[in-house]
């Protein structure tokens, strides 16, 4: 008995233990051993991871595809930046930036979680027409949503600099600021999907009817889920931007959305080791098949210009894991989510049979 | 209309269901108490589903009224008319597949608003007394048809439900499964303080387990009563029973 009640809580911990341990040995691996140019693909990586599992929170749990996280990020990215750049940079970066603005000088920590509520708020509001939608309709309107935002950015020039290169953010993110925050995501996400709220969010997405019919409301559990996950993706975006240091809101636009829904499909959108698994893998392919596309633009080996390739290639591996595995790597239980389970089916395949005689 | 003697009571009276023309339910009274069985029976297109939609909130009736505890209820959501007590199944089973067998049961007490650890203690208790404890772990999907059948409707009781409406539950199940539904069903009411309104063609599960009967054939009611009294109707063995109950009535 106590050995059947302990089995359950090894299934909720030990995916948690695995996808820390595997945060934990890439980051000790690279401040050993890295190099400035890896050093910086992880840290951007563990950016990546809490994007991703802020993502996976929403539309992992809930089944809904939404393009429009990557707009939390980039206003997330704004609004912090907004709040810490110093004010001497701000008169040469930003010169027509609304004047109360023009001193607003935080810290660190106060200024991406200014980003992020930011963000949370943006959700907060366009989510009320946003929830009530499904399947495509869904899909189609936070598209939307991501080019309104990318439109406003590169047009409102006192505060964004326009579609040209924001500059003078001061370099606060380092590789073990964003193992921490990847760190916290992994435990947030975790937290989120065995909660109240996870369990019902996850529900509607098996069966919308019957979560209805047992008096679940779908559309505030998503709505609060949405604002969630965005909120998370805005704090993703500050980590960024503190990090980069300067950018243009077209950095943050299509290109990243495919990236980061590439992490979440390959990997499993259901689970969380899965969606962490799928920021590393397709870190390391993206990350390798960009050097090998800039050796062989280098070498002039080949008769035809390379650019692109990476893209191209990228897109092919997608397709076939579409193809071949369209519930990602890790599909539905969590890596290290299955202890005992297969036992348990056996037991209980073999009482069927029995009654079946 | 406030009637005191349905403070206890799902009631239906005079519904009408129209389909752009064509009169699914036409008149159709009935009543529920939170201690008895009913049966709902009639041929394939005779409006038990309709009816069942129109309970539950899932179809707003063209006319009549239905009251849950003498409250209004006609037209209400679907998940308004579960608050107010009355939780159906479905015709094909709808789990929640990637779930877990305890966290869909726990999933009805939180659907009704029930604090996260009383739901998981109810959850727990539930699966114990139908006595597939040894399953809690599984995933919806992974389940048997009649196991799947019994989840369902433990994550409606878990709702703390005085009415559940259960559609074709034996639909897909052999004699066996079929039976022990049968043990299970009709300590329902007594346990739970939750009457059941349950459509079937198993005329020998239907027979056995319900106190009342009630008949629907296109759309209208052809006869309401006990067992015994809808099996020797003409009308209802001509309309449906037909040959199947014959003999059965001869041999009691």
């Amino acid at each position: 008995m106590t050995q059947l009640s302990r089995l359950p809580l090894a299934r909720k911990t030990l995916p948690v233990i695995i996808t820390l341990g595997a945060l934990v040995v890439i980051a000790v691996g690279v401040s050993l051993f890295g190099s400035t140019v890896t050093n910086r693909i992880v840290t951007v990586m563990f950016v990546h991871v809490v994007l991703v599992l802020g993502l996976q929170l929403f539309m992992g749990n809930s089944g809904i595809l939404s393009f429009a996280h990557v707009g939390f990020m980039a206003i997330g990215a704004y609004g912090s930046a907004l709040m810490s750049i110093p004010a001497e940079n701000k008169s040469r970066s930003l010169p027509n930036l609304y004047e109360p603005l023009m001193g607003v000088e935080l810290g660190f920590l106060p200024a991406i979680l200014v980003g992020a509520a930011t963000a949370g708020l943006f959700a907060a509001i366009t989510g009320v027409a946003l929830m009530r939608l499904s399947d495509t309709a869904a899909a189609i309107s936070s598209f939307a949503l991501l080019v309104i935002i990318n439109v406003v950015l590169s047009q409102w020039n006192e505060v964004t600099n326009g579609p040209r290169t924001l500059s003078g953010i001061l370099k606060y993110t380092d590789m073990w600021t964003a193992f921490g925050w990847a760190a916290i995501g992994v435990i947030v996400a975790f937290l989120f999907k065995e909660s109240s709220l996870g369990m019902k969010l996850r529900a509607s997405r098996d069966n919308l009817h019957a979560a209805d019919a047992i008096g679940i409301n779908v559309t505030r559990t998503r709505w609060i889920s949405f604002v969630f996950s965005a909120f998370i993706a805005g704090l993703a975006g500050g980590l960024w931007a503190h990090f980069i240091t300067s950018f243009q809101p077209d950095a943050l636009y299509f290109e990243m959305t495919f990236l980061v829904l590439m992490m979440l499909v390959v990997g499993g959108p259901h689970t969380i080791t899965g969606a962490t698994l799928g920021v590393i893998i397709v870190t390391v392919v993206n990350e390798g098949l960009r050097s090998i596309e800039n050796n062989l633009a280098l070498s002039g080996a080949l008769p035809f210009k390379t650019v692109g390739m990476t893209e191209i290639v990228l897109a092919v591996v997608l397709i076939i894991m579409l193809a071949l595995r369209p519930g990602g790597i890790i599909h539905t239980v969590e890596l290290g989510g299955g202890v005992g389970r297969r036992r348990e089916l056996q037991t209980s395949a073999s009482s069927q049979k029995g009654t079946r005689r | 209309m406030h009637d005191l003697s349905n403070r206890e009571r799902l009631t239906a009276s005079g519904v009408v269901m129209d389909f752009a023309g064509l009169r699914a339910l036409d008149d159709v009274s009935l009543s529920l108490g939170q201690h008895e069985i009913v049966g709902l029976i009639g041929p394939n297109g005779s409006g038990k589903t309709t009816l069942v939609n129109v309970l539950s909130g899932a179809l707003a009736p063209t006319a009549g009224t239905v009251t849950i505890d003498g409250e209004k209820v006609t037209g209400l959501a679907p998940r308004k008319i579960s608050h107010a007590g009355l939780v159906r199944t479905f015709q094909t089973v709808r789990l929640f597949g990637t779930l877990s067998v305890y966290e869909n049961v726990q999933l009805g007490a939180l659907g009704a608003g029930i604090r996260r650890s009383q739901a998981a203690a109810k959850a727990h208790e539930l699966l114990e007394l139908f006595g597939i404890d040894h399953l809690r772990d599984v995933l919806g999907d992974s389940l048997s048809y009649g196991q799947k059948r019994i989840v369902e409707i433990l994550r409606a009781i878990a709702t703390d439900c005085n009415y559940l409406l259960l559609d074709e539950p034996a639909a897909g199940l052999n004699e066996e499964e079929s039976d022990r539904l049968l043990g299970q069903l009709s300590n329902i009411p007594d346990q739970f303080g939750c009457g059941i309104l349950i459509i079937d063609h198993d005329m020998n599960l239907i027979m056995r387990l319900c106190q009342r009967l009630h008949v629907l054939n296109q759309g209208k009611t052809i006869a309401e009563g006990t067992p015994e009294q809808v099996r020797a109707n003409p009308t209802v063995v001509e309309a449906y029973l037909g040959s199947q109950a014959a003999p059965e009535a001869g041999a009691s």
